[in-house]
């Protein structure tokens, strides 16, 4: 067999970093990582050869390109510019034979997963705008290259031992008194562990299964409720849960987006701010006796009530709540003959072991 | 009157955090800023609305010098900026000995300067609420603690010294933040301390990007465990746990407005009344301590003298 020549783009991230691991131990494959300037150290020691974006070499033919860089800008307007640039990148190291693994999302569907799941492209559409940026990359990345054999891999949840996103940002929340989920509801995680995803990435480039374009679901833990997670990871940290008493308002169409953004001034607020005015209040309580109090009764019942509930979550607990708020499984549907390097007691085991070490906990 | 404020170093910090909080003040006038690199300085000046100057004219024509430059470089450029009246920051970290660090702290003294180091986490809400309730007594005497802070690094700076200056590394660049937090908020940076005890473990000579350290440290009245942990590469529980003898805090090492106080039985969080609605706004504010300086001052420089002691101690192993 000849020595296989793949190309990593994105190599310094979470997943990219496992991949390498990984990768390290397989036979007969070069490793080229394409990262910005901090992968130089974080893949210094590593048995890869780092390529800058600006000194690539096209003379170097690349079997398989792996794509797990997508917009990390904050600057939301931004992310089509930034998809771009990473596209010119791959334009450069896809040559016509050169198959290459994407690695997308199962947000594509939607934070609160409610588009119809299918393995398939998607059009683009309006949505927030890092769904919309994962979207147009799976699309861009269709039409750039027809003729390449293309496989799409849309990931769960990514947790696993140092992962910023759903393992660490959870502890975090739990370890802070942060809300980790809403009353009384309990979500599908659709988690994938980052070693088994790093481990499909192989089997995929290994294989000869990469042909025409098609499109995978890895979520191999999908089934398991956030329920478990967040009160083992509690239980662990020594802390009780938070949970929201406020469902999220999850917009879907152009209104209730405008409505959840902003608050129009309405009868009752005003007749509550104006009834108490030397004067306006005066008059308004004289037309009130006037029309009958029972018309008002509505007002003066929610004269109490905080302001409306969802205006007291963040945007982030918001798309956070959503996320696992979800009763839709985002199940796995991959090749039948892979086997996941770990299952999920071996999964929750190093991330313990990574907690005691990282100082979350002490045992 | 305005007072006529220069800055050497036009790098990321100056460029990221400097340019915008520096307009926040209106009595104070950027005359000129400098760099070895000129198209970073001409940049600056630029948003400024500043003169690139030389440093020499930089240092005679202004009152307050910041010196925003790779940190091997902050002894001389701190000598050289000293004079009678003149208000000096220094960008964190400090220096990297804590004989640099007493030497600068007297030659301001004897020079008739003042002499700062702009360590702002100092005023994270957090942390000065767990100061507080550390000073009232509430934990006991302290017992231990433990620093970490740790993620894939992601700071793009100008010059690259974090990669090659021995005092670029995580200890320096990340763990001198986190440090002084700890020692700040457990009131240790004051009287003098003694450390012994060490123990070291890093990936590489400095600059390290992956370090653990632990110790013991005394002060006149107490000792007591002093544990760290720092990476460029894995995320790291990013805390601060405070141990006393009555229970522990556990401190975010980021911005944040709350804390978690707990015992061996059970933990709750305690919120602050303070909320900045941005980092840079905590940013600006240590310059309220500076600029207008008053005795006492939580960023004179005196004040870092344990920390450089333990960064020195630290990185040289």
């Amino acid at each position: 067999m000849e020595t296989k020549k793949i190309a990593i783009l994105g190599a310094a991230g979470f997943v990219g970093m496992e991949l390498i691991t990984q990768l390290e131990r397989e036979p007969l494959v070069d490793i080229y990582a394409i990262t910005r300037d901090n992968g130089d150290f974080l893949l210094g020691d590593r048995k890869v050869q780092i390529l800058k974006e600006s000194t690539i070499d096209k003379s170097v033919n690349f079997d398989v390109v792996v794509n797990l860089a997508y917009p990390t800008t904050n600057i939301q307007h931004s992310f089509p510019k930034a998809n771009r640039a990473i596209l010119a990148t791959l334009k450069k190291i896809v040559q016509p034979k050169t198959k290459l693994i994407h690695i997308s999302t199962q947000a594509v569907f939607g934070f609160g997963m409610d588009k119809k799941i299918e393995l398939d492209l998607l059009s683009d559409r309006r949505d927030y705008a890092y769904i919309e940026a994962k979207l147009e990359m799976e699309n861009l990345i269709n039409r750039t290259f027809p003729a390449n054999d293309i496989a799409i891999v849309r990931l769960g949840n990514v947790w696993g031992a140092g992962s910023g996103s759903w393992t660490g940002a959870l502890i975090d929340r739990l370890l802070f008194g942060q809300v980790v989920a809403v009353e009384g509801v309990d979500g599908y995680s659709n988690i994938t562990d980052v070693k088994n995803a790093a481990a499909y990435i192989i089997f995929l480039l290994k294989s000869a299964f990469v042909k025409g374009l098609k499109f995978h679901h890895l979520a191999e833990f999908s089934h398991i409720k956030w329920s478990r997670l967040i009160d083992t990871m509690a239980r662990q940290l020594n802390v009780r849960p938070v949970l929201s008493d406020i469902i999220p308002a999850y917009p879907t169409s152009i209104k209730s987006d405008i409505l959840t953004k902003i608050s129009f001034p309405k009868v009752g607020n005003i007749y509550r701010k104006l009834v108490w005015g030397r004067k306006t209040g005066s008059y308004l309580r004289s037309l009130v006796r006037f029309l009958g109090t029972n018309k008002f009764s509505t007002i003066k019942k929610t004269e109490t009530k905080v302001l409306p509930k969802t205006s007291q979550l963040s945007d982030a607990d918001s798309i956070y709540l959503t996320i696992v708020s979800t009763d839709v499984e985002f199940k796995n549907q991959i090749f039948p003959d892979f086997v996941p390097l770990v299952n999920f007691e071996e999964s929750w085991e190093n991330i313990k072991n990574w907690m005691i070490f990282a100082g979350f906990t002490n045992e | 009157m305005a007072k006529n404020l220069g800055i050497i170093g036009c790098g990321a910090v100056t460029q990221n955090n400097y340019v915008k909080v520096l307009p926040m003040f209106s009595d104070i006038k950027v005359k000129a800023v400098f760099d070895l690199d000129e198209t970073q300085a001409i940049l600056v000046a630029k948003q400024l609305n500043s003169t690139y100057t030389s440093k020499t004219d930089l240092l005679s024509s202004c009152d307050i010098i910041i010196i925003a430059t790779p940190p091997s470089t902050h002894r001389s450029l701190i000598e050289e900026s000293m004079s009678k009246n003149k208000i000096i920051i220094c960008e964190k970290p400090f220096v990297g000995t804590g004989a640099d660090a007493g030497y600068l702290v007297n030659l301001a003294e004897s020079s008739q300067a003042k002499l700062y180091v702009a360590h702002f986490r100092r005023l994270f809400p957090s942390v000065i609420l767990a100061r507080d309730i550390i000073r009232s007594k509430l934990l006991g005497e302290i017992l231990s603690i433990e620093v970490y802070e740790g993620g894939r690094f992601s700071w793009q700076t100008k010059s690259g010294y974090v990669y090659k200056d021995p005092f670029g590394g995580v200890l320096f660049d990340t763990g001198s933040h986190t440090i002084d937090m700890a020692l700040f908020m457990a009131g240790l940076d004051v009287s003098p301390l003694n450390i012994s005890k060490v123990e070291i473990k890093k990936n590489k000579q400095e600059p390290s990007h992956e370090i653990s350290a632990s110790m013991l440290l005394n002060s006149a009245d107490q000792e007591f465990d002093f544990r760290v942990k720092f990476s460029r590469k894995i995320l790291l529980a990013n805390k601060i746990r405070i141990t006393g003898s009555n229970g522990y805090l556990d401190i975010p090492v980021g911005l944040a407005n709350y804390i978690r106080l707990g015992t061996k039985y059970d933990s709750t969080m305690i919120y602050s009344n303070i909320k900045y609605g941005d980092l840079m706004d905590c940013f600006a504010l240590q310059f309220k301590n500076m600029f207008y300086p008053s005795e006492n001052s939580i960023f004179d420089a005196a004040r870092f003298i344990n920390l450089s002691n333990i960064l020195e101690r630290i990185s040289k192993d």
